[in-house]
């Protein structure tokens, strides 16, 4: 290994332990460290001899069982998944908690989502669209026949929306909208005869009233005298 | 009997019916798969299980085909058609709850034995990819009868509870959590599959199948053919830079390449991740211009 994933091993190392002894309360108990302590102590001091390769050897066996009596591995889903959660991430990793994720696998990860969005919408993309031309033939041949809603669901596909109105709709809309509303206008003017006239009501420029009205309203007041 | 095929949207199945006949269920193919099918369907057609066909333009979503052959018949078929020939591992599970497995190379005998047995399900599953996507946090769905068909009763309790579950490496013996690409703890991991022994991640994915189907495939890859995903290609770190490194975990030989299997396929999902936005942008130009 190079000394730059050393050094990024040992930082992320590092740093994950403190974070798991912090988090989990994981320390090694008391008791334990005094006995492991005494123990070492012991193995030192080797009963007042001098340092040699059989204390070496001790030493080293020492510190291979207190490895192995230290090391916890976890077997259960519920206490590796606590790991997980306590790190939010692997525990040897080269990178940490709200490192930026590299530029290559940011891609890698959009494009497989966009390759799973996309395919769950290519059904709708590989619907065949109508031919305009046979949409318009279409929409002939129905008002040539009177079938006028097969005209109407034939326009909102042409054009995106309905060109001719309903009859009976625009009946429906004009009741509602013009014929309940209570319009006032002064009696003779131009509006008063546009009124009259949408509310269903007789024509009003049949009246003199009407006439006066919208001959002031056109013509901003101005009289003109049509030539016979 | 039923017979899954992992795919895009779901799972084909063959389903055995009454006198030797199958049913072939397909679950809203993609454009790939309906080819796949559609070369599945004349091998049917010339051995006369059926005069059934798949258009050009069909816009089929979900469908039965009725096949005049015996599950045994038809599997083996339908597998060298929809599945990789060298990378595929078929699993069938027996009433006791063991189950046995096979390459596509040794799949007869599997099925001879299958034929006697009192066999309940079975599943071909491709090897995933080496490399690496991330997992996100999405929506996860009731488990599917494919897994369910593949998971101990203990293994079902840890999936209901946490939609994750601790598998053995059948040559190793080392023990992997494996979460559901949608999942927190996967979210967390990056991957789906986690070392509890060495605690490092394994990189590899299998976006081409449903999220659980990917967990069933990394199960049974790992209990029987567990070199197949700890190789120099899977177990690899990556550093903030983007940079690969081996820190020398314990890992085999890939048998299907390489340190660099995978990339490619990498390669290709990072171009179509950096062009897909600029063609979104072209289209919606297009649209506002129109």
């Amino acid at each position: 290994m190079t000394p730059y994933v050393n050094q990024l091993l040992d930082k992320a190392r590092w740093r994950r332990e403190l974070e798991m002894r912090a988090k989990k309360g994981n320390t090694m108990s008391e008791r334990l460290a005094e006995a492991l302590r005494t123990e070492l102590r012991e193995i030192l001091e080797a009963g007042g001899k001098s340092f040699d390769v059989q204390v070496a050897r001790h030493l080293y066996d020492f510190a291979i069982a207190a490895k192995d009596l230290l090391t916890v591995s976890a077997k259960s889903v519920e206490a590796t998944i606590k790991v997980i959660n306590d790190l939010n991430g692997p525990v040897e990793s080269l990178t940490q908690d709200g490192d930026p994720v590299p530029f290559e696998q940011a891609s890698e990860t959009f494009g497989t989502r966009m390759m799973r969005e996309v395919l769950a919408a290519l059904p709708l993309l590989m619907k065949k669209p109508d031919d305009p031309k046979q949409l318009v033939h279409a929409l002939a041949e129905a008002r040539a026949t009177g079938m006028d809603d097969v005209a109407r669901e034939l326009e909102i596909k042409l054009f995106g929306h309905m060109i001719t109105p309903d009859p009976e709709d625009l009946e429906k809309l004009t009741q509602k909208y013009l014929g309940q509303a209570d319009i006032e206008v002064p009696v003779g003017s131009f509006a008063h005869g546009l009124a009259d006239g949408r509310a269903g009501k007789s024509r009003a420029y049949e009246t003199q009233e009407y006439a006066e009205g919208y001959v002031r309203g056109a013509t901003n007041g101005v009289h003109h005298q049509c030539e016979p | 009997v039923k017979w899954f095929f992992p795919a895009w949207n779901g799972d084909f199945r063959l389903v055995e019916g009454a006198e030797g006949e199958t049913q072939l269920l397909i679950m809203q193919p993609t454009p790939v798969e309906l080819k796949m099918l559609d070369a599945f369907l004349k091998v049917a057609r010339k051995k006369k299980w059926t005069t059934e066909k798949i258009a050009d333009d069909e816009g089929i979503t979900t469908r039965t085909i009725r096949l005049a052959a015996s599950i045994t018949d038809a599997g083996p078929a339908l597998v060298k058609i929809v599945k990789p020939k060298d990378r595929t591992l078929t699993a069938v599970a027996f009433k006791d709850g063991k189950f046995e497995v096979a390459e596509t190379g040794g799949l007869e005998t599997l099925v001879a034995k299958a034929k006697k047995a009192d066999a309940t399900a079975a599943v071909s599953v491709a090897r995933p990819t080496p490399c690496c996507p991330r997992c996100e946090v999405g929506a996860i769905a009731p488990a599917s009868e494919v897994l369910q068909a593949f998971l101990s009763p203990e293994e079902h309790e840890t999936w209901a509870k946490h939609r994750a579950i601790m598998v053995t490496g059948g040559t190793s013996g080392h023990q992997y959590l494996l979460a559901h690409r949608h999942s927190r703890t996967a979210a967390q991991l990056g991957k789906i599959c986690y070392d509890a022994d060495d605690r490092f991640v394994l990189h590899f994915h299998d976006s081409s199948v449903p999220p659980e189907e990917e967990i069933l495939a990394a199960k049974l890859i790992l209990e029987h053919r567990e070199p197949w995903l700890r190789n120099e290609a899977t177990v690899l770190q990556l550093d903030e830079k983007g940079g690969w490194h081996d820190l020398g975990f314990m890992r085999y030989k890939n048998p299907f390449g390489d340190a660099s299997d995978g990339r490619g396929d990498a390669a290709l999902t990072a171009a179509f991740g950096n062009v897909a936005p600029i063609a979104v942008q072209i289209y919606k130009a297009m649209q506002g211009n129109a």
